[in-house]
């Protein structure tokens, strides 16, 4: 204590704190730096952007739509003033009669608008104008109908959500018949899966044999359905493109969309699935990647496994499946081999299986974390009683000294 | 290494030189990346926090800072290589005893337990250390142990399919148990104990300089060290309490530099 003061004079350690300061300045500026440019990621590519050739979307730069026959320039504005314009767009070449629900063009998007300008003029098909009653939202509470389980449906249909969905540019009477009114719909699982299938025959085939579809035709109507995993909702009227950053199919939204079913414990009881699947794969390396990607689209790295990556999609088998991709040490290093090329049977052994390790479930493992648990708090603890020693002695000391008159001390 | 005995030309002025180069490169290479090390490991370790979120966010995403992380950890290897190196050639090629110095001996223990008596008042004299300290020996070979864990395990994950062809599967989430919990430890040991004797205490307040400039003030080496001390001062014929009222002229009860009381200056008020 008597020899410190002139080791370090005031100046040299005022220069050092003055250090101090200006690293921390200095990093304070780099975070800010940093912050400006991670933070504008708003200008997220979206699903007004996808023009797939097969589906007749024309874009996100042709908005020609049109109420009651008019066709409306809509890059303006759709409350403007109607000027009947002739544009050479895909749409109205190919005979496509839009029409856009006028008075909401400017309704903020709900739910999964991740790609939308809510400016954007609101553009779908609808021949028959189907949505002047259907997407009025305050008839809404009038239009339901029951379903053979009791539940009841929505027949209201968010135009919003429409305007933004990959099968904006086919005419409800597509899925619907032309007279829907007429029709009696069974309105399940199946006959929505049977109605997709109708133009997505390959999906339809593997998922009626999935261990998804096939408890649906035995009335089981668990197990997700099409709409369960494309919409967030589970909504036939809003799904969007699979790579659609918004979509629930997007790499860094699947395991929250397998989670819907798959976190839930009750269900998952009755199907006696034990693992946290959800829990485990979030802690995973997989899972962290994900969901700890770029907030920007654009920037992202979605090159990790997802559940569908190792499990399958629409031709999803059970785990004790032998067909399933992760059954038996064999198809599972087949798996990893997808990504980790070389990867091997023992690679595929180091797996934990969505569970947690334990005495007879990878015991190294399990004594490992046990070990590490108790030596780093030991450890840590002499630390603080190597700290704490001295600088208590020291403290008592000078409390001490200032009690006593000085000359005590001395003598 | 020409710090490594307790010789005469250690002495350098008022100061007593601790560490040659090779020792103040190895420290800087090894606390650089070990920061960088903790500040984009931990955020990986403790994922859901919102302040991980908030700055693997900073840094672009998590495979920024996994890239970041992987090349940091490129430098800690190279330093623990360097030092490798370092003692081979020491011991082997310029056959000095200087590194059995870090050694644990028996004398340590009796170190320690001296220690506590004095942290608890039943001694009023602290242990006196040699060269190495029993601490010091703990914080190197902890080190030694823990780059040992860290390479080890941080190896097995930056290759997992190699690590594999060579180790048994389970081998793969083992690493990443003592990967990560040994991180936890390093960073906590470094943040308790390290801040404290390297930064805190009061002999060395704010930093102790001498792992970059390689000298100790000889005062400071006096507590510290005080049987290498004795030891050097033996050797230069020099008397063990030389210039301390010589070196300091500043009277011992003065706590500190004081700021000179600056008179505020009466400027006469227009009556």
């Amino acid at each position: 204590m008597r020899s410190r003061r002139h080791f370090i004079c005031s100046n040299s350690r005022a220069a050092i704190l003055g250090g101090f300061g200006l690293a921390l300045a200095a990093l304070a500026a780099l975070g800010l730096i940093a912050l400006f440019y991670a933070g504008p990621a708003s200008a997220h590519p979206g699903n007004t952007c996808d023009p797939e050739p097969g589906h007749g979307g024309p874009g996100c730069h042709v908005e020609v739509t049109t109420t009651t026959g008019v066709t409306i320039p809509s890059t303006t504005d759709t409350t403007s003033p109607a000027e009947t314009t002739s544009t050479a767009d895909t749409a109205s070449a190919t005979g496509v009669n839009g029409s856009s629900v006028s008075a909401g063009g400017r309704v903020p998007l709900g739910g999964s608008s991740l790609a939308s300008n809510p400016s954007a003029p609101r553009t779908f098909v609808d021949k028959n104008n189907c949505l002047s009653c259907h997407g009025d939202s305050s008839l809404a509470d009038l239009m339901t109908v029951q379903r053979p389980d009791g539940s009841s449906v929505s027949l209201y249909v968010d135009g919003n959500e429409f305007s933004n969905s990959v099968h904006r540019f086919n005419d409800c009477t597509t899925c619907h018949t032309d007279k829907p009114h007429d029709v009696e719909t069974p309105l399940t699982k199946l006959s929505l899966a049977e109605k997709c299938g109708s133009c997505h025959q390959h999906e339809y085939d593997q998922y009626i044999k999935s261990v998804h579809g096939a408890p649906q035709a035995n009335g089981n109507s668990d197990p997700a359905t099409c709409v369960d995993c494309h919409s967030s909702t589970s909504n036939p009227h809003n799904i969007v493109r699979v790579l659609d950053p918004s979509a629930s199919t997007y790499p860094k939204n699947i395991a929250q969309t397998c989670a819907k079913c798959h976190n839930d414990q009750k269900l998952m009881d009755k199907y006696g699935i034990v693992e946290k699947v959800y829990d485990s794969y979030m802690n995973s390396f997989h899972g962290k990647s994900i969901s700890l990607s770029g907030k920007n689209p654009a920037l992202q790295q979605l090159n990790t496994a997802t559940c569908v990556n190792c499990h399958g999609s629409h031709n999803i088998a059970l785990v004790s499946d032998p067909n399933s991709p992760v059954a038996g040490m064999d198809n599972l290093a087949k798996t990893c081999e997808q990504c980790h090329p070389g990867a091997g049977v023992e690679f595929a052994k180091g797996f934990l299986g969505h569970k947690e390790a334990d005495p007879a479930h990878i015991p190294q493992v399990f004594w490992g974390e046990k070990f590490f648990f108790v030596f780093t708090r030991v450890v840590l603890a002499g630390g603080v009683a190597l700290v704490a020693g001295p600088f208590a002695r020291k403290g008592v000391d000078r409390i001490k000294r200032r009690r006593k008159p000085p000359k005590k001390e001395e003598e | 290494m020409a710090t490594s005995g307790a010789t005469a030309d250690r002495i350098d002025g008022d100061f007593i030189r601790r560490f040659d180069i090779h020792q103040r490169i190895q420290h800087i290479m090894m606390f650089s990346s070990f920061i960088m090390l903790a500040i984009t490991g931990l955020p990986m370790k403790f994922s859901d926090w919102g302040i991980s979120q908030w700055w693997i966010g900073v840094w672009g995403g998590i495979d920024n800072l996994r890239m970041v992380h992987h090349g940091a950890a490129w430098v800690m290897i190279s330093s623990f290589v360097y030092h490798a190196i370092y003692l081979v050639v020491c011991l082997v090629v310029l056959r000095r005893p200087f590194p059995t110095h870090m050694l644990p001996r028996f004398q340590d223990v009796k170190d320690l337990i001296q220690d506590v008596k004095y942290w608890v008042g039943l001694s009023d004299e602290p242990a006196k250390y040699g060269r190495f300290s029993y601490r010091e020996k703990f914080d190197y070979l902890a080190v030694g142990w823990g780059l040992l864990i860290m390479i080890g395990g941080g190896l097995i994950l930056m290759f997992p399919v190699t690590a594999a062809k060579i180790l048994p599967g389970w081998a793969i989430p083992f690493a990443l148990v003592a990967h990560s919990d040994e991180a936890v430890l390093a960073v906590g040991w470094i943040l308790i104990v390290h801040m404290y004797f390297a930064h805190l205490h009061p002999l060395v307040f704010p930093m102790n300089k001498s792992i970059f400039t390689g000298k100790v003030p000889l005062h400071q080496y006096r507590e510290e060290h005080a049987l290498e001390y004795a030891q050097i001062m033996a050797a230069a014929n020099l008397p063990l309490e030389p210039a301390e009222e010589v070196l300091s002229p500043v009277p011992a009860e003065l706590p500190g530099f004081q700021e000179p009381v600056v008179q505020e200056a009466r400027v006469a008020e227009p009556v």
